[in-house]
């Protein structure tokens, strides 16, 4: 099937046509008139692209039918009957509604007044002859269809004529899902034949030897269903009777799949009046022809509901007795139908799902060879006499066009524009009235007819057309694949977010071990360009099942836990961000971050580690914008600017974390010398000796932090804890029970040390020695010595017998201070239970004389 | 309506129903002050309000305080359901509403079947004087329910109990007169049984007329009617009496009924179509043309302007909805008592009349308006080719032969592309298509096509030879020749043949005989002999052909043959009547004269002197 695409333009948009009933477009010069179903007909303007008016009914409108001069509207209303609304008046050029001079559309408010048939049972009807011609009803009533004729002038019911119901029940639910719950309700056409002269009111006999010009274009032209049809075929289906006075023929197509035809003016017809033509056992959709060719079409199309296309035309008759029969092609495109305009040379339909142009082979191509057809002998048709012929093959028909325009429900049209083009108005499933523009090419109902010489042209255009949706559709691919990528990570970063908040809140911290994403610091010394530098080793450990991409960054904040208020009042802290690459499940990242130089960090400092991501990142501005914009959803995730902040750990780094363990002997060192490494080049010297005598130089004065004792002079600072709570804590066996009692002194100190920079050294040293040592040299922030010395004492009290005493020596104040402070969080850290009884403080501070 | 001042239930419902009444009675008063579309609005409330009142009533058990008041509101609403033409609901509320009285005063359900029914009703409720009246009017209102559902067997088995209604409607009233506030009806009761009576006598007069009952419908016929009944209903009775007598071989007597009818009703139409067929039995062709230009012109009156209020609660046709009746009354449509007219016309000597009148009839069938003259569900035209046939050929015998050509041309050009190559028929044709004497078959239009084709050429050559163009008349003698020799008949031993057969070999003949005799007239007496004899062969009966042959005979000198042939013609004489044969199988009235006496005198006196 060859596919070509309309240009579809949305003119506006009405209520979705409910369900049931059958929604309908007309279009009528500029105007385009459009029912939906529910009370109103709504009048919309071509020109202008505006709604102009409204017509209000008292009840839903089910079926609305233009009359034959375009000068009245003919409603049915479910419950009421048959209105006529005259158009004229509803013309915002007409003084007549107040309403005009606002923008907005005329509401027209139709009374009672206008019914011009109280009849419950329509369900369909159509006006033949204009003001002075004939309004025809289908109703349905008592399992009768009632074709029912009023004068339209005064619609005064002049006859009515009856044919049974054949199965029960006219509502056919169509039972595919494109058409599903469509109303099925008569097709009523008008048929002429060409040379007949419009039907008038013709007095004297010199009429009937006269041929009077053809109908002028208004009464056949699109929009109305009157047609023309070639004269022989008229006669031959309906009889040398209504060929000689002209009668109208209204064809009607029942929902039972029933033809049938019924002569305008012919009283004295044999026979019953209402006569089946043919049965196409479906729904019938539509009945008539196409308006291209001038000397009156030689087909007549009708279209059922599950695509059965039947097209009747003339053919040679057979061998035996010659002349001329009515052919009866029948041929089948996929179904389901739901609505159909005539073209000039097909059709076009729509399935609900796609619209399709429709070539129709009858209107060029010679009729069909008699061989090909078998006369159809069924008894009703004898009444005609003029056998009907029906064609044994069905592929008559060619392959429809795809227009792909999807979910039209009603078409109207076609017009052409000022260059030939095609446009069919259409009505969208969702109410929306839209303007087709069909592709050149398609006018004659589907397969182009090129001149060789643009051949050559139109297979550049098509190959250009196929590189721009080529180019299309790999731009809409590489979307799609972003738009996945996108939701992918943003899963992950969900997952993460999901994981980490739910650890927040489940309120307990879960021990650190335990942590799905979790990490600890530790602080190092390092050398590098003959500077010792204290860094902090931050570890990220991703036990959990997903990876932490780009987009991730890990953040670290070093603040001090104590600070000098510095005058400005802001805190110094700092903020290190490290981005991820990759970080697999089970991975670890390694940061470090250089804490500090010389002194000048105070001591200890708080480490908060966080999470962050960042979705401009991944959505970037606009969408971020736009979901951020919606409010809610974003700040319950605590997105602010953009950002996801998930904090994972905070950490303190304090002096003891500090320590450089030199080990249980003093340094050799001059200990009155600042404890430069023995590598130092002079460069250290000169700095150590300035600031020693800078601050022996001030420390005189103030006595405060900071000072340093002088030569020999050491501060020092002691802590007693019980004996009994240290083996506890560090999981010592008691004394007395096996062998050799621990040394609770080194243990101690080795807790204590565990976490600084060269603690494990010394460990290891003690655990070779096979002796433990009680005392520990190590090398402070500021290059001080300190030692630190761990002794069982016993104490006076009563509760608390035997107390390891812990020692801190230095000749620094601050950093006596700073150890002590550590040593005294450790052992409270350590130690949550521990109570003061336990922990008998002895902060004897010995300044040195 | 006032609920104020209503001091009970009774009385406030009493006036709520003469609220709806007196609305309704002002209404109809009024006449021409409210629209036809008011009235029915009206009408339509009216029937919604009064089945609210009833709801209410019968919304509390039944007392006998309020029986009498809760039937005469089941009356009215009833009249209001049936001008609704809700009989199914209107008769299910009168059983309804009599076996609550009948539960209000004490006595058991009787069974459903009517008669039984109605005799307990009468029994039980009748005997009081106060429910008697109300009881009766429910009668009354059954009656009506009975005749518009054609259930006469009920009327039939009741008949005694409808008599005495009359007294018991005027007794009832006396008895009411005392009451303070009486509850208003709708239609007086007596009203509605005359009404009734009438009907019922055209209702079972038409059904045993139709049944073939003459006398026995005569005698229901002829019961004495009211004479304050509705002229339309008069009318009928007189008609249908006329009808009766008709066929009991009356016709005189039947002509009389049937003035009176018209004398009643002006409007009566099956009247006068019935003293036409009369005439036409009779034989009065004058008359029966006089009738039949009376008939076309009432029924081309404009209809009888609907009066504008509006209708009444009951019309007459609502209760006389019997097949049977309408039958009898069917009147042909305007356009085809025009037919007969013309046809009558051109038959009987006034053939510039019948040119008119056919001329009237094609421009009528072309125009739209002949759908207002209503359609006859039993169409009387022929095939409209037939008509336009029958058209051409009054015209030629009017002299106008440039119009019958015309005529004759359209024919010709509607039918031509439809002719077949052959037509092979076998008799006796298939089907048991119904054949009517004066129209061909249903199921055959290709035979058709053929003999109207045929026709219209022959009736073109006939004027041509009517303006003495010979040579155009031979071409078109030809033409027709030609054209039914395409037809071939498969005889099978029938009989009788069948009409288009028939129609094919007058055809056949007359064609011949004219070509016969226009080659007479071109002196090509050898073609002229052979097709007057292939005439004569192909259907005997064709006067003009034996006496032309007998000419060409005498003219080549075959004088004895000629003179054996006078013999034979003068001895069967008498010609096979064409009664039934359309107007264009009709020998030429017009065609070229031959002097009768001429010949006569000169065959004649050939014989005698071969004799002597």
């Amino acid at each position: 099937m060859e596919a070509r695409c309309a240009v579809v333009e949305t003119w506006a948009e009405f209520e979705c046509p409910s369900p049931g009933t059958a929604a309908k477009v007309i279009l009528s010069g500029e105007d385009v008139l459009i029912c939906t179903g529910s009370d109103e007909v709504s009048v919309f303007n071509t020109q202008e692209l505006k709604l102009t008016a409204v017509l209000q009914f008292l009840s839903p409108v089910c079926h609305i039918v233009l009359s034959e001069d375009k000068q009245s509207v003919y409603a049915v209303c479910e419950s009421d009957g048959v209105y006529c609304v005259s158009l004229p008046t509803l013309h915002p050029r007409s003084p007549t509604p107040p309403a005009d001079h606002s923008p907005g559309p005329a509401l027209f408010k139709v009374s009672s007044n206008s019914l011009a048939a109280r009849d419950e049972g329509v369900c369909s009807l159509i006006e033949v002859g204009g003001s002075g011609g004939t309004l025809v009803t289908v109703s349905l009533r008592d399992a009768t269809w009632w074709f029912t004729l009023y004068k339209a002038a005064d619609h005064q019911k002049l006859t009515q004529f009856s044919l049974p119901v054949v199965s029960v029940g006219h509502h056919v639910e169509s039972e595919e899902d494109g058409a599903a719950g469509l109303v099925m309700r008569p097709v009523l056409a008008c048929v002429y034949s060409s040379d007949a002269p419009p039907s008038s009111s013709s007095s004297s006999s010199s009429s009937t030897t006269t041929k009077l010009p053809p109908l002028s274009s208004s009464s056949s032209s699109p929009g109305i269903k009157h047609f023309l049809l070639e004269p022989l075929l008229f006669k031959l289906l309906f009889g040398v009777d209504a060929a000689l006075i002209n009668s109208p023929m209204i064809l009607c197509g029942l929902p039972d799949g029933r033809l049938c035809s019924l002569p305008l003016l012919l009283p004295g017809r044999p026979g019953p009046h209402v006569r089946v033509l043919h049965s196409m056992e479906q729904p019938i959709t539509f009945i008539g022809t196409t308006t291209g060719t001038h000397d009156g079409p030689k087909c007549l199309v009708a279209v059922g509901q599950w695509g059965r296309v039947v097209l009747v035309r003339t053919c040679e008759g057979g061998p035996e007795e010659g002349g001329k029969v009515a052919a009866l092609t029948e041929g089948c495109v996929s179904g389901p139908v739901v609505c159909v305009c005539a073209g000039m040379e097909g059709l076009y339909y729509s399935t609900g799902s796609d619209l399709l142009a429709l070539d129709l082979p009858g209107v060029r191509e010679a009729s069909p060879k008699p061989e090909e057809s078998l006369v159809v002998g069924h008894g009703e048709r004898q009444g005609q006499g003029q056998a009907m012929v029906r064609h044994r093959e069905s592929a008559a028909l060619q392959s429809p066009v795809s227009l792909n325009v999807c979910r039209v429900i009603a078409l109207a049209g076609p017009s052409h524009n000022a260059s030939g083009i095609v446009q069919l108005v259409a009505l969208s499933l969702r109410g929306r009235l839209q303007r087709l523009t069909l592709p050149k090419g398609t006018e004659a109902g589907g397969v182009p007819r090129l001149p060789l010489s643009q051949v050559g042209q139109r297979v550049r255009d098509l190959l250009a057309a196929i590189g721009d949706v080529c180019e299309r559709a790999s731009v809409l691919k590489s979307t799609i694949q972003s738009k996945n990528h996108s939701l992918r990570h943003l899963n992950q970063v969900l997952n993460v977010c999901c994981l980490l908040l739910a650890n927040q809140n489940s309120g307990e911290q879960l021990p650190v071990s335990n942590k799905p994403i979790r990490c600890h610091v530790v602080a190092k010394w390092s050398r590098l360009l003959q500077r010792d530098s204290l860094n902090l080793t931050c570890v990220l450990d991703n036990s959990s099942p997903y990876v932490l991409e780009r987009n991730w960054t890990f953040c670290v904040r070093v603040r001090p836990l104590s600070y000098p208020h510095p005058a400005g009042g802001d805190i110094t802290s700092q903020t290190f961000s490290f981005p991820f690459q990759k970080l697999e499940p089970g991975g670890r990242m390694e940061v470090s971050l250089p804490l500090t130089t010389a002194g000048d960090t105070s001591f200890p400092v708080t480490v908060s580690c966080s999470l962050t991501y960042s979705l401009q990142s991944l959505l970037g501005s606009e969408e971020l914008s736009r979901l951020l914009a919606n409010g809610e959803p974003a700040s319950r995730l605590g997105l602010e600017g953009g950002w996801v902040s998930l904090a994972l750990d905070t950490l303190t780094v304090d002096w003891l974390d500090t320590l450089q363990v030199t080990g249980t002997t003093p340094p050799h060192r001059d200990p009155n010398r600042p404890s430069v490494s023995p590598d130092t080049v002079s460069m250290d010297i000169v700095e150590a000796f300035l600031s020693t005598r800078r601050i022996r130089a001030s420390g005189r004065g103030d006595g405060g932090e900071g000072t340093v004792a002088s030569d020999g002079g050491l501060f020092s600072a002691s802590i007693k804890v019980s004996t009994e709570l240290l083996r506890g804590t560090l999981g010592l066996e008691p004394p007395g029970s096996a062998g050799p009692s621990q040394g609770v002194c080194g243990s101690v100190l080795g807790w204590l040390l565990s976490q600084g920079p060269g603690g494990e050294d010394w460990r290891s040293r003690g655990d070779k020695g096979g002796q433990e040592s009680s005392v520990v040299y190590a090398r402070c922030l500021g290059r001080h010595t300190v030692k630190l010395t761990a002794k069982e004492v016993t104490v006076g009290d009563t509760s608390v017998k035997e107390a390891v005493e812990v020692q801190v020596q230095c000749s620094s104040m601050a950093a006596v201070c700073g150890l002590h402070h550590a040593v005294l969080s450790r052992v409270q850290v350590g130690n949550p239970k521990m109570c003061d009884k336990h922990l008998c403080l002895s902060v004897t501070s010995s300044s040195p004389p | 309506m006032s609920h104020v001042s209503a001091p009970c239930l009774l009385d406030r419902w009493t006036e709520e129903n003469n609220a709806i009444v007196d609305k309704w009675k002002q209404h109809r008063d009024r006449g021409d002050a409210v629209t036809r579309e008011q009235g029915l609005t009206l009408l339509k409330w009216c029937y919604v309000e009064s089945h609210k009142l009833l709801q209410k009533i019968q919304g509390v058990l039944a007392v006998p305080a309020h029986v009498q008041l809760e039937l005469t509101v089941v009356y009215n609403c009833c009249l209001f359901s049936f001008s609704q033409t809700q009989l199914t609901e209107a008769e299910h509320l009168l059983t309804h509403s009599l076996e609550r009285a009948l539960g209000a005063v004490g006595c058991d359900c009787p069974p459903p079947n009517p008669p039984v029914f109605w005799c307990t009703v009468l029994k039980s409720l009748g005997s009081t004087p106060s429910l008697r009246s109300c009881t009766l009017q429910l009668l009354c209102l059954h009656w009506a329910l009975w005749l518009s559902t054609c259930r006469l067997g009920h009327i039939q088995e009741l008949q005694e109990e409808l008599r005495s209604l009359s007294e018991g409607l005027g007794a009832g009233e006396v008895a009411v007169e005392g009451g303070a506030v009486r509850p208003a009806v709708l239609v007086h009761p007596r009203d509605l049984k005359d009404l009734l009576l009438i009907c019922t006598v055209i209702a079972q007069g038409a059904e045993l007329l139709c049944e073939g009952w003459c006398s026995e419908a005569l005698t229901v016929l002829q019961r004495d009617p009211s004479p304050l009944a509705p002229r339309d209903l008069l009318a009928q009775i007189h008609t249908l009496t006329g009808l009766c007598l008709s066929r009991t071989g009356r016709p005189h007597s039947a002509m009389q009924c049937y003035r009176k009818a018209l004398e009643t009703d002006v409007r009566c139409v099956c009247a006068l179509h019935q003293s036409i067929l009369v005439y036409r039995q009779l034989g009065n062709t004058q008359a029966e043309i006089q009738a039949l230009r009376l008939l076309h012109s009432v029924l081309m009156m404009p209809p009888d302007t609907q009066p504008a209020g509006a209708p009444p609660i009951i019309c007459p046709a609502s209760l006389l909805p019997g097949q049977s009746l309408s039958s009898l009354l069917s009147v042909p449509s305007p356009l085809s008592v025009l037919h007969s007219l013309a046809q009558k016309c051109v038959l009987h000597g006034s053939v510039s009349d019948g040119v008119e009148h056919y001329l009237d009839l094609l421009a009528a069938l072309q125009s739209d308006h002949q759908l207002s003259q209503g359609f006859s569900e039993a169409p009387s035209l022929p095939r409209l080719p037939e008509l336009y046939l029958e058209a051409g050929s009054s015209l030629l015998m009017a002299q106008r032969p440039a119009d019958c050509l015309a005529l004759c041309d359209e024919v010709i050009s509607t039918t031509l592309e439809l002719l077949p190559e052959r037509l092979l028929l076998e008799e006796p044709m298939e089907a048991s298509v119904p054949v009517s004497p004066d129209r061909l078959g249903l199921g055959q239009d290709r035979l058709g096509v053929v003999l109207w084709s045929g026709a219209a050429y022959l009736l073109q050559a006939h004027c041509y030879s009517h303006l003495k163009d010979w040579k155009q008349a031979v071409t078109h003698y030809t033409r027709c020749i030609n054209l039914l020799m395409k037809v071939c008949v498969k005889p099978k031993g029938c009989v009788k043949l069948e009409l288009g057969v028939r129609t094919l070999q007058r055809l056949k003949g007359l064609a011949l005989a004219g070509r016969g005799i226009s080659f007479t007239h071109r002196d090509q007496k050898r073609e002229s002999l052979r097709d007057l004899q292939l005439s004569l062969q192909a259907a005997p009966g064709c006067a003009s052909a034996g006496l032309w042959l007998t000419e060409v005979l005498w003219r080549l000198g075959r004088r004895q043959e000629a003179a054996a042939f006078w013999e034979k013609t003068q001895s069967s004489s008498t010609a096979p009547s064409f009664e039934g044969v359309p107007l264009y199988l009709l020998d030429p009235q017009t065609g070229p004269s031959l002097d009768l006496t001429d010949l006569r005198r000169r065959v004649e006196e050939f014989i005698n002197t071969r004799h002597s």
